[in-house]
């Protein structure tokens, strides 16, 4: 029996798959070394700052370029080593550098072409159609890649594995949607980080600053001081701070007698000289003909419009100069009855920490609330308070509409739960304030709040009495946060129900017929079976409503604009109409940290269920 | 007793009609209260709250379908929608018949990457998106919408398709590749056509999402006006008299804007029942 000695073909490398494989790991080299050679010899990078580096390259991208180039040269390897496998993989890279070049060839034309036919300068066309061109060749060689590789596919040995292949064909797949992830998602959050540690604005030729952190210093600073309270009778902290306040007060102790006779002086219209006459010569005599010997006479002078002035000078002068009647006659007499006396007052000081913190006001802080605690105050105060207000008020407006939307979700869905004719049509009814754009319903809202006579809920809030007069709802700063989560929970409420009621049917009919049988009564049925069972929807329900909650901006956009702001309006408010777009970001990046640890629980929270 | 019981089941019935008439009336009276104000004229509505116009006009629909701002918000909202939805049908299939269907390293990251980015705060990007969309050139064209669309409706689709493909027998393309069908084939000749329900059901949801959306469309189209959406141009109405808010021409633009969107609720109730409930129950 002889045997056959065949030598497979594959187990002699050949050149052309030496060239191959020399081909991927220079593809490879040469992506990380364009990189690198870019990031050294660009002029915008003389000298080198992080800022500059950001701009040009950004985080993502770099990664990107260096993981492709690790991959390639590791192709290139094994290529070398003719791998089935590793050709497997090369075809495909070379499919997916093919569509991806061909996309960015699209992209240069579609964006460059209108300016380069109107203009006339030949340089950028050259440069235009070099780009092209490079980028057509490296397209073409690609293409004969490709081609080569399904020639001369058998001569590389080993085993194609399934898993690898299924990987190949999975990722092809994903390869759109997270291109498009990529684009949509990641290089704006990318960018928006970036932009947030610049001073950066819109339209302005100022030079852009990297500024570091600062944008959320200013953003998030905060501060909490302690003030003392004193209590009252009731132990209420009512009196901010009690201020010893000492004041002189010159009280005119006065020989109304030697007064007297001046003002009758004057009234008789005797010259007295120095003594200017302040009061009219109505007033004197009405001041003369007070005479019943008691201090009425003088009260009514002190009274009189200019009265205490008119004693002054009557006083100085008479101690002063000591010329208008006898020095020795009044003024001994005047001047003992001047009385200079301290007086103590205590007033109620409302103050802010301005007034004892040193540097707060130097670093930017006011007072954003404050709060009594155990008898002390607490003023909390922010170097943005807008931005502080503008986390309460979508914290309050999160935590207010999303349990309402629960409670009546819940109702909603249990009485829908049971067997009934029509539960179909009472479903679609159900999805039509989901289906209504939130900008239609806030506008739908406003109609029926108008703050007069014809505004629906003010007329049937005046007929049933619940109100004396009509009120504005989207103007009074008290009633506009409980109108913006009426709207809220009215729109929402039907997904909070649907995706209970879905929760609800899971739960097996047998568990209750067993319950009915013990004589179990229907509020024991929903505390024992309904409401635990439902718990993980709820949580469901909970979450996807809170993320949605604490990103809210249609209704307050359309019906608050300015005057009371969630996160997400003053976002759009310090982008759009401030055109700060670096103080923006930073709001935005506030916001993703935010809703991103929401959803990390949520995610868990989902895993552990699936897990159980 | 059984009188008794009678009595009780009775009382029983009464308050559970009742609780569903209070349901549907919360649920559907302030869109008929928009309904029937957009027939009345301008007088009657201001004057006194009437349920049913004393005069029904249709001044107020001849007056918003005169106005071009409007009619020109409608064309771009449906070519926006329409092209997003397609866009995120055919890309978000191709990948959730990956990440159903296949076993493969990385799957695992995917799939928690696109559940968390169904809940994507849009606002938090706002302002590099912005940058993005500048530098490819799209600001102020329908194309800046378009090219964020996706944001709002890729992973939701590709979670809802994932779950129904989930959801198919493995048997299905076994017995094709058996057959010497290649993975393409499979997935256009025999899941495809099977998931034609999901696809309605995440395109519904996608539709609605963009033709709802109001953040994007606001931002990208400030200089732009003639690239506002129908929700902007709702937002920003402005009638003859820039000194008083048009009320009744916004409710009519209302009615026009929504009775679309009623219509697929009415028609596919169970497929958008189905969609919105798939993300809570299928985890």
């Amino acid at each position: 029996m002889g045997t056959i000695a065949t030598t497979p073909t594959s187990t002699r490398t050949r050149w052309p798959h030496r060239i191959v494989a020399f081909f991927f790991i220079i593809y490879g080299l040469t992506a990380g070394g364009i990189l690198a050679l870019s990031i050294s010899q660009n002029p915008v990078l003389q000298p080198f700052t992080l800022l500059a580096y950001l701009n040009t390259y950004g985080i993502l991208m770099p990664i990107f370029v260096i993981g492709s180039a690790l991959f390639l040269i590791w192709i290139g390897f094994r290529l070398s080593m003719m791998i089935m496998d590793a050709a497997h993989w090369a075809r495909l890279v070379l499919l997916w550098s093919l569509v991806g070049t061909l996309v960015i060839i699209t992209q240069i034309i579609l964006t460059r072409a209108g300016g380069v036919i109107t203009t006339t300068d030949r340089a950028i066309l050259i440069d235009m159609l070099l780009q092209i061109g490079a980028l057509l060749t490296f397209a073409v060689v690609c293409g004969g890649l490709i081609y080569w590789f399904n020639q001369h596919m058998d001569d590389y040995r080993g085993e194609i594995r399934l898993s690898s292949q299924t990987a190949r064909i999975a990722w092809t797949l994903m390869l759109p949607s997270v291109a498009i992830l990529v684009l949509v998602a990641a290089r704006p959050l990318e960018q928006t980080f970036i932009i947030s540690l610049t001073d950066r604005r819109f339209a302005s030729g100022q030079e852009v600053n990297f500024i570091g952190f600062s944008n959320y210093e200013r953003l998030l600073g905060m501060r909490i001081d302690r003030s003392p309270c004193e209590m009252d009778d009731d132990g209420e902290c009512v009196t901010r701070i009690v201020e010893v306040e000492t004041t002189s007060v010159v009280d005119l102790l006065i020989d109304v007698e030697q007064v007297r006779e001046i003002i009758e002086a004057l009234a008789a219209g005797e010259l007295i000289r120095g003594v200017p006459r302040m009061l009219s010569p109505d007033d004197l005599a009405e001041l003369v003909a007070i005479d019943d010997g008691t201090d009425n006479f003088i009260n009514a002078l002190v009274e009189t419009p200019n009265g205490l002035n008119q004693i002054r000078f009557i006083l100085a002068l008479s101690l002063e100069r000591g010329r208008i009647v006898s020095i020795d006659d009044v003024s001994e007499g005047v001047a003992q009855a001047v009385v200079t006396s301290t007086r103590e007052e205590t007033r109620i000081v409302y103050k802010s920490p301005s007034d004892f913190v040193e540097g707060y006001r130097a670093q930017g802080f006011s007072r954003v609330a404050e709060y009594f605690v155990f008898g002390n105050r607490y003023v909390l105060s922010a170097r943005d308070a807008d931005f502080i207000r503008a986390i309460n008020n979508t914290l309050i407006f999160t935590v207010a509409s999303v349990s309402l939307e629960l409670l009546l979700g819940l109702f909603f869905a249990l009485v829908v739960n049971s067997r009934f004719r029509g539960r179909g049509l009472m479903r679609t009814a159900m999805l039509v304030p989901w289906a209504i754009p939130t900008v239609v319903s806030a506008r739908l809202w406003e109609t029926m709040l108008i703050d007069r006579g014809a505004g629906l809920i003010n007329a049937s809030l005046l007929q049933f009495g619940l109100i004396d007069s009509p009120q504005a709802w989207l103007a009074n700063t008290s009633l506009q946060l409980p109108a913006m989560v009426a709207i809220d929970v009215w729109k929402t409420t039907p997904f909070m129900a649907l995706i209970l009621l879905a929760g609800l049917q899971v739960i097996p009919e047998e568990l209750y017929e067993a319950a009915e049988v013990d004589g179990a009564s229907k509020l024991r049925q929903l505390l024992s079976i309904t409401l635990p069972l439902l718990r993980p929807i709820i949580l469901v329900g909970l979450i996807f409503r809170t993320l949605d909650a604490l990103r809210v901006f249609d209704v307050f956009q359309v019906l608050l604009g300015r005057q009371k702001l969630t996160m997400a309006t003053y976002n759009y408010e310090m982008l759009i109409n401030n055109q700060r777009f670096g103080y923006a970001s930073a709001i935005g990046v506030v916001i993703f940290v935010l809703i991103f640890v929401f959803t990390a629980i949520y995610v868990a929270a989902m895993n552990r269920g699936n897990q159980t | 007793m059984t009188a008794q019981q009678q009595i009780s089941n009775w009382i029983g019935r009464v308050i559970f009609w009742l609780a569903i008439a209070v349901i549907l009336f919360y649920v559907l009276f302030p869109f008929y209260w928009v309904i029937s104000s957009s027939f009345k004229t301008e007088g009657e509505f201001f004057s006194r709250v009437t349920l049913i116009p004393d005069d029904p006009t249709l001044l107020n629909y001849t007056s918003v379908f005169g106005n071009q701002q409007f009619l020109r918000g409608l064309l771009n909202s449906v070519v926006v929608s329409s092209v997003s939805v397609t866009l995120a049908l055919v890309v978000g299939s191709f990948a959730a018949y990956a990440l159903g269907r296949m076993i493969f390293p990385g799957r695992r990251v995917l799939l928690y990457l696109i559940l968390t980015m169904t809940m994507f705060p849009q606002i938090s990007i706002l302002a590099g998106l912005f940058q993005v969309i500048n530098q490819i050139g799209a600001f102020g064209s329908l194309m800046s919408l378009i090219l964020s669309y996706p944001l709002l409706t890729l992973p939701f689709t590709v979670w809802v398709l994932t779950s129904f493909f989930q959801g198919l027998p493995p048997e299905l393309e076994q017995a094709a590749l058996v057959d010497g069908a290649s993975p393409f084939q499979v997935f256009y000749m025999i899941l495809l056509p099977l998931t034609a329900p999901a696809l309605v059901t995440a395109g519904l949801l996608a539709f609605v999402a963009t033709w709802n959306e109001y953040l994007y469309a606001l931002t990208f189209t400030t200089v732009a006006p003639a690239t506002r959406t129908v929700t902007v141009a709702i937002a920003l109405f402005s009638g003859r008299s820039e000194f008083q808010e048009p009320i009744m021409e916004i409710m009519a633009a209302s009615v026009i804007v929504t009775v679309p969107l009623l219509v697929l609720v009415l028609v596919f109730q169970q497929r958008i029942t189905a969609g919105l409930t798939a993300g809570a129950l299928k985890g």
